[in-house]
């Protein structure tokens, strides 16, 4: 494995965290489109960072609430589910 | 689920002591609420005791309920505050401490790994969601908060930062944090990583 030992300045490491916390405006996306073009490992950080995030989202469907968990809520509650 | 005017008509129906109303509107949240519970605490009875909570309060104090957001999200911050506490009380020890070295600097000199889309490589799902599972369950819990509220919920670093009472910086750096540590988890997991060398 080669360590990925060009330097990041502050600002690219700032663009990197904004961009990928969804906090980036036009022109400072611009910025980073064009330092990620020449820098292949920033797009393979950003890019993986944020698949990471899309694939856990992907799998995030709503948990079923189980039956009996639901029951013991009415019952807690007083309520009847079916009124 | 029901729309907000219908929603709006229950919840003035039940605060006058409607119970199908309430029936109604506790059917309606529910699956949604002990679904955050679940991610937040990783334990299914902590998860019903949170949703039983949740809607205790909700009954109790349902006329106090403004009507400035809607129930779900004032549902959402009960049981996220419910669930915080909980895990509070808990007093768990941080288990993994290696997280809180991880910066987006010390990254960006590391070996960078790329991996292929699991999904487009017709990797079992299960397989995925099980790593994934494993992976968020080992993130330290003011972590895994922080990540569930702002990358699964979809809160605004603002809002994020509300709700768990940190400071905005704080909020991001644990983002980042947590990012890294479940996009590593899940490389090593899923064996699907090509080495770039620059």
């Amino acid at each position: 494995m080669n360590a990925h030992n060009h330097n990041h300045n502050d600002s690219i490491i700032d663009l990197v965290q904004k961009h990928l916390g969804r906090d980036l405006g036009a022109k400072a996306k611009g910025e980073l489109k064009h330092h990620i073009e020449e820098c292949p490992d920033c797009k393979v950080y950003v890019d993986s960072v944020e698949e990471t995030v899309k694939l856990y989202k992907s799998i995030d469907s709503a948990t079923d609430i189980p039956s009996g968990v639901s029951e013991r809520l009415f019952k807690v509650l007083h309520l009847k589910k079916d009124l | 689920m029901v729309n907000q005017l219908d929603e709006k008509t229950l919840i003035e129906n039940a605060v006058n002591g409607d119970q199908s109303a309430m029936a109604t509107l506790v059917d309606s949240h529910s699956a949604r609420i002990y679904s955050l519970a679940i991610k937040l605490l990783q334990n299914e009875e902590d998860a019903e005791d949170v949703l039983q909570e949740t809607f205790i309060i909700m009954l109790k104090k349902l006329n106090t309920f403004s009507g400035k957001s809607s129930l779900y999200t004032w549902l959402y911050r009960i049981a996220t505050n419910l669930a915080l506490g909980k895990l509070r009380s808990k007093q768990i020890v941080n288990p993994n401490e290696d997280i809180n070295n991880l910066s987006e600097s010390s990254y960006l000199g590391k070996d960078i790994r790329k991996w292929v889309n699991p999904v487009e490589k017709d990797q079992d799902q299960s397989i995925m969601k099980s790593c994934l599972e494993k992976a968020i369950s080992k993130l330290p819990d003011s972590y895994r908060s922080v990540f569930i509220m702002r990358d699964v919920e979809n809160n605004s670093t603002r809002q994020t930062a509300e709700i768990l009472g940190l400071s905005e910086a704080n909020v991001k750096v644990r983002l980042m944090r947590a990012r890294l540590y479940m996009r590593d988890r899940l490389a090593e997991n899923m064996k699907c990583v090509e080495v770039i060398t620059t």
